[in-house]
């Protein structure tokens, strides 16, 4: 299988004042075509920011630096702004987690939906009305010829994100970004989002990245997975890997402290905080502090990246 | 001695109607309950059904349209009586909410914080008020170094403990949580979680638990009432609610619980949560029930007991 998507030596920095924040440290990682790739971690982890700087959607502040970031066959560090505005919403395409403050509210959600395809030149206005009112269909709005002709906030939350789908996949894109999706949503309405996200990716053949900090809702989505901390990719394997050998004991904690159902033993928590980006020992393992199985080296040495299969690789001193 | 107290909190045909223009909203529609001493009980809904409007009419925080509502077997809390600032209510019952950071008071230190409920019950000492507050943060876990921080430099997690030992500091005897992690990273609400549990036992609370996280209820909590609408639809010990719900709403809650390795299902509960400023007819739920028949339309389903200490409203057991 290609990759559609293939990113090298990422980072991504913003600077404050005399203080510099490493959001994204060095990280390498590729999407294959038709595939789901869900990035776990969490708050400052810097999975936002990574796929955030992949579209150039970071503020001035920040800084992007990367051997390249290889989108179909098409080096994105080498684009023009311009040509970056022409891939974004197009071949690449975003939903995020509060429909509320992505959607303008004084615009009906038909015009919004259909402008994506008026902006790219992907159809006539008639054609345009035509197929919003097919993708408000699709994505499970009923009656979608009256509903085109409303404001967002008439829409209840779990609708607000189908016409965020809508929005997000009527211009066909190749890949689609949905960053926390489901967050804001109830547990119901958010079983049925991600399934027609699954059901709109498999029909599409569409590549899907999908940011979580729900290690559950990361499983159930995906074909690969990655474990962000600290602005590092600590962990990554196919689904099976995670779900059988997951090693890192960051991803491990992480597990065990995850509530479940019908659970008869004790939460595992991590102790100590998530990191904080702007004093993390740049020399050793970000994790250091807070691992239960941590080594003298381990908060001198950045640990190495450990291929465990050629599909799973994690970065910890415990298996070289 | 202190005479026992079996009945920590007695909920009896509570209501609570807003009026929104012409129309009433019933955010709470005649619910009762019986939290007893040292229980944990959980409640568990989507948004809109009514559970934190809940919480603040049990403990006095907003008026109640109808019912009736004890603590401790003596204190009237609903209905509410004019000027009744029942000093023993606002003692030994407490609330932590969702978001720690605007439940604290911004420009005061975390010391402060703690220390402003024992100060408004007259502990005038401020050696003895210090010397509680510092004891109290090590209780839940704060480093001592933050006393005289301000709650902006905490983070989250930090900031919950610290409302958690607000809460803690007159020793109260129940204590309401509203969504007390619902904020919070996976590997910090695990750490609250497993002080939760630690600190009931040492102290002997009673907890009321809200939460949208049916696993996270479960973890907490003894029993489980499952809210709908502004009504309880299933109310059971957790272990019978989780491996025998009766409720077909409790069923579809339980089927979303996203579950690590599981598959996509096609979850039987359609749609959303329906307005409560126009509830269906009959059984609020029947739009979204799969197994809904004509009387479900018709007839609402009263809340019964079909097993000891097992009560479900729902027709498919009447």
């Amino acid at each position: 299988m290609t990759n559609i998507l293939d990113v090298q030596a990422l980072k991504t920095e913003f600077r404050r004042k005399n203080t510099l924040i490493r959001a994204v440290n060095n990280i390498s990682f590729t999407i294959k075509k038709g595939s789901v790739l869900s990035i776990v971690g969490e708050s400052g982890s810097g999975k936002s920011v990574t796929m955030h700087s992949v579209l150039r959607l970071i503020p001035s502040t920040g800084k992007i630096v990367a051997e390249k970031i290889n989108f179909m066959g098409r080096d994105l560090m080498r684009l023009t702004e311009k040509e970056m505005r022409k891939i974004r919403g197009d071949q690449i395409s975003m939903i995020f987690q509060d429909p509320m403050s992505s959607l303008n509210p004084t615009i009906k959600i038909g015009r919004q939906i259909s402008e994506v395809l008026l902006w790219h030149h992907k159809a006539n206005p008639k054609e345009a009305k035509e197929r919003t009112i097919r993708m408000l269909h699709e994505v499970g709005i009923a009656s979608p010829i009256e509903r085109y002709n409303q404001y967002p906030f008439e829409f209840s939350g779990g609708m607000r994100q189908r016409v965020m789908i809508a929005m997000a996949l009527i211009g066909e894109p190749r890949l689609l970004i949905a960053d926390e999706p489901t967050t804001s949503l109830d547990v119901t309405v958010q079983a049925q989002i991600l399934a027609l996200i699954k059901k709109m990716q498999e029909q599409n053949k569409m590549s899907v990245v999908l940011i979580t900090h729900n290690l559950a809702v990361a499983t159930m989505m995906a074909d690969e997975m990655i474990v962000m901390y600290a602005g590092q990719i600590v962990e990554q394997a196919t689904k099976a890997e995670f779900l059988n050998r997951a090693s890192h004991p960051y991803t491990v904690a992480l597990l065990g402290s995850t509530p479940k159902l019908n659970m008869k033993e004790r939460l595992q928590s991590i102790p100590g905080q998530p990191p904080d980006l702007k004093n993390i020992n740049l020399e050793g393992c970000p994790f250091v502090d807070r691992c239960s199985a941590k080594m003298e080296r381990c908060s001198r040495e950045e640990p190495p990246a450990v291929q465990l299969s050629p599909t799973h690789r994690i970065r910890c001193w415990l298996y070289t | 001695m202190e005479p026992v107290i079996e009945r920590m909190l007695e909920v009896q045909n509570l209501k609570k109607y807003f009026s929104v223009g012409k129309q009433l909203l019933k955010a709470i529609d005649d619910v009762s309950l019986e939290v007893k001493t040292g229980q944990s009980v959980g409640i568990v809904g989507e948004s809109g059904s009514g559970k934190s409007t809940f919480a603040r009419l049990v403990l006095g925080l907003l008026e109640a349209t109808d019912g009736n509502v004890f603590f401790m077997e003596s204190i009237a809390v609903q209905p509410m009586k004019k000027n009744n600032r029942s000093m023993t209510l606002r003692k030994y019952a407490q609330i932590v909410f969702q978001n720690p950071y605007l439940s604290l008071f911004p420009h005061l230190t975390i010391g402060a914080n703690i220390e402003e409920p024992l100060r408004i019950h007259g502990v005038r000492d401020k050696e003895k008020r210090h010397l509680r507050a510092q004891e109290l943060m090590y209780k839940v876990g704060v480093p001592e170094a933050y006393y005289d921080a301000f709650p902006h430099e905490l983070s989250g997690g930090q900031q919950q403990r610290v409302a958690i030992a607000r809460a803690l500091a007159l020793n109260p005897k129940l204590i309401v949580f509203d969504e007390p992690v619902s904020s919070l990273d996976v590997s910090i609400q695990a750490q609250i979680l497993n002080l939760l549990l630690d600190l009931k036992e040492q102290y002997r609370l009673t907890y009321v638990f809200i939460a949208h996280d049916l696993a996270v209820v479960e973890y907490i909590s003894d029993v489980i009432a499952v809210m709908y609408l502004g009504r309880f639809v299933e109310y059971a010990p957790k272990r019978f609610l989780i491996d025998q719900p009766l409720h077909p709403y409790t069923n579809v809650l339980l089927e979303s619980v996203p579950v690590v390795g599981g598959s996509l299902k096609d979850v039987a509960g359609r749609g959303e949560i329906p307005s409560p400023l126009s509830p269906p007819s009959g059984c609020p739920f029947h739009p979204r029930c799969t197994k809904a028949f004509d009387r479900c339309r018709l007839e609402r389903p009263e809340f019964i007991e079909v097993k000891p200490n097992h009560w479900v409203a729902c027709h498919l057991y009447t």
